[in-house]
């Protein structure tokens, strides 16, 4: 495992590099996007295990922190969807660059799932798109947070550009207009394999799998009932290691490794 | 600035950020931060990030890590129990430093089960010249008892759920300890479970750090508020220590214990820098002007 510093000097990026362990080296990536905020905080050893695991499968593994989140450059409440896809973009660089590989594929949770399908747009160098727990949509995704909010969050000192703090992690007026834009059913998406897993059954999960099935001829949706209380938070951050979903994510990778051998 | 990510510790596995200080000044000791509870080391609300640019724009070399088992460290291959391997891991951290960049004192800052480490860890290592103790250890006095109960004992909603609560447990409700029971299952990680020591031997430890003239900041939030509740309950908790002017005390009733909001997040950087320049005053810098961007080292 290395972690290191990547990017450009005016817009470092910080990001951890799982190489292949044991037997079987694979020729292909994966690189993992977090969620945000307090979620990216719950879910920081999850990534940490999937990473470790998905590494022991043989695979490239690249997990990193968008620009102004994590240990990344820039201060907290800097980013947007933009910024950050375009971030994704970099790692995607990154990791072919270190690993010496063409094919990255991509992992993300809620709102990095958002991101992650949005980053495989157009692209011909990514095979396979996972989805956990996906956010789907902006503005339901912003109520959900704003629900989040705990008492402390609401004493903004009058500063006109947040909307508010979620657990601490600023959600700025900037960031809530692009994510407001965010729509996964309007999306034309690309057309590799996706992943859809989640924890609990919604109705815009299934939306979404039925949308993507336009555009993609392999998406497999799987509900693996699992702790998806993401927004839940207490004095101490407590962290989610939902083991079955991490497991469904490693064996989707495995059938696939196997399919191709 | 520059940050640099590193490893150290035996088997180089424990994952750092080492911040540079934006001007070289050997004469400043260099930070430590440490993981609070399972959080990993941007701290909760990112708050050591944010710390740690700001003090190192002042001139002071910074370092955040993971103890073993949290964040990217590796789990420890021994036996050592937590309180006995973290301060240890304090130790590599200060040696690490000590090769980067020259250090020869510290000023180790922890929030919760952080600042529990940094106190075990500053009796064991002289280098420590400094303690940063957000929502430490803290021991009730009578007037605790009285600011807490004295206003309580006169509302009617309080003597109304304590009535509910007595006549819930006879018709078999769901009890405290059912429902942490059933929040465990969806937590699939431990939750940090705190341990206060004995007063006499906290008391020891302090007794010990004020003769070596530690420099101490205490800050206590309304997280704290079942064991803290007025600024100068700790001077009087530990009266019979002679802390002359090494010790600053604040008490915030209206910051939650992981300063979810902006307003304690400012006053939190505002009192660490004005502390930090009082005490090492070859830091002395505008604050506004001190956070600045890392670069790729």
């Amino acid at each position: 495992m290395t972690p290191l510093y990547f990017g450009t000097s005016d817009r470092p990026l910080f990001g951890v590099y799982h190489p292949p362990k044991g037997e079987t080296v694979r020729d292909s990536g994966i690189l993992l996007c977090y969620p945000f905020g307090h979620e990216y905080m719950r879910s920081h050893r999850a990534f940490r295990q999937l990473s470790l695991l998905l590494s022991r499968a043989g695979y490239h593994v690249f997990r990193f922190d968008y620009y102004g989140t994590g240990d990344s450059g820039g201060q907290t409440g800097e980013g947007d969807i933009r910024q950050w896809l375009e971030d994704i973009d970099v790692a995607i660089e990154e990791l072919q660059a270190t690993a010496g590989i063409e094919k990255i594929s991509l992992v993300g949770l809620r709102l990095g799932a958002a991101l992650v399908t949005l980053a495989a747009k157009g692209r011909s160098d990514i095979p396979r798109v996972v989805l956990w727990d996906p956010v789907v949509q902006g503005a339901p995704y912003i109520e959900e947070l704003m629900e989040a909010r705990s008492e402390y969050d609401g004493d903004l000192e009058g500063d006109e550009s947040l909307r508010s703090t979620i657990h601490g992690f600023p959600l700025t007026e900037h960031l809530v207009d692009s994510m407001n834009g965010l729509d996964l059913l309007k999306e034309e998406t690309g057309n590799g394999e996706f992943s859809i897993l989640v924890a609990r059954e919604l109705p815009q999960y299934l939306q979404v799998a039925d949308h993507f099935r336009k555009f993609s001829e392999s998406v497999d949706y799987e509900v693996i009932p699992a702790p998806d209380n993401w927004n839940e938070v207490d004095d101490f951050g407590s962290a989610l290691l939902p083991q079955q979903v991490i497991q469904g994510i490693v064996a989707r990778f495995d059938r696939e490794a196997g399919a191709n051998a | 600035m520059r940050e640099k990510a590193i490893t150290f510790g035996g088997n180089k596995s424990l994952v750092g950020i080492y911040t540079r200080a934006a001007v070289d000044n050997p004469g400043l000791p260099g930070v430590i931060l440490l993981n609070s509870g399972i959080l990993h080391r941007i701290g909760a609300s990112r708050l050591h990030v944010t710390i740690a640019r700001m003090l190192a724009g002042l001139g002071f070399p910074v370092m955040r890590f993971d103890f073993s088992g949290i964040g990217d460290s590796e789990p420890r291959r021994d036996d050592l129990a937590f309180e006995e391997s973290a301060p240890r891991e304090v130790q590599d951290a200060m040696d690490r430093m000590e090769a980067i960049a020259g250090c020869q004192e510290f000023v180790i800052f922890g929030l919760c089960s952080g600042a529990d480490v940094a106190f075990q860890a500053a009796p064991m290592d002289r280098r420590i010249t400094g303690l940063i103790q957000l929502d430490a250890v803290a021991y009730r006095t009578w007037k605790w008892y009285l600011n807490y109960y004295g206003p309580r004992a006169l509302r009617l909603d309080v003597w109304i759920r304590f009535t509910a609560r007595k006549l819930g447990g006879l018709f078999g409700s769901t009890s405290k300890k059912e429902k942490e029971e059933l929040d465990m299952e969806t937590h699939a990680l431990p939750t940090y479970v705190r341990e206060f020591p004995p007063k006499e031997d906290f008391a020891k430890t302090l007794g010990v750090l004020a003769d070596r003239k530690v420099k101490q900041l205490y800050v206590f939030t309304d997280g704290m508020y079942m064991e803290y509740n007025y600024k100068e309950q700790f001077a009087e908790t530990f009266a019979g220590i002679d802390f002359g002017d090494t010790l600053q005390v604040e008490h915030w009733p209206d910051a939650d214990h992981i300063f979810r909001g902006p307003a304690p997040q400012k006053r939190l950087y505002a009192t660490i820098t004005e502390w930090m320049c009082k005490n090492w005053p070859a830091a002395g810098q505008d604050p506004d002007d001190t956070v600045e961007q890392p670069r790729v080292a």
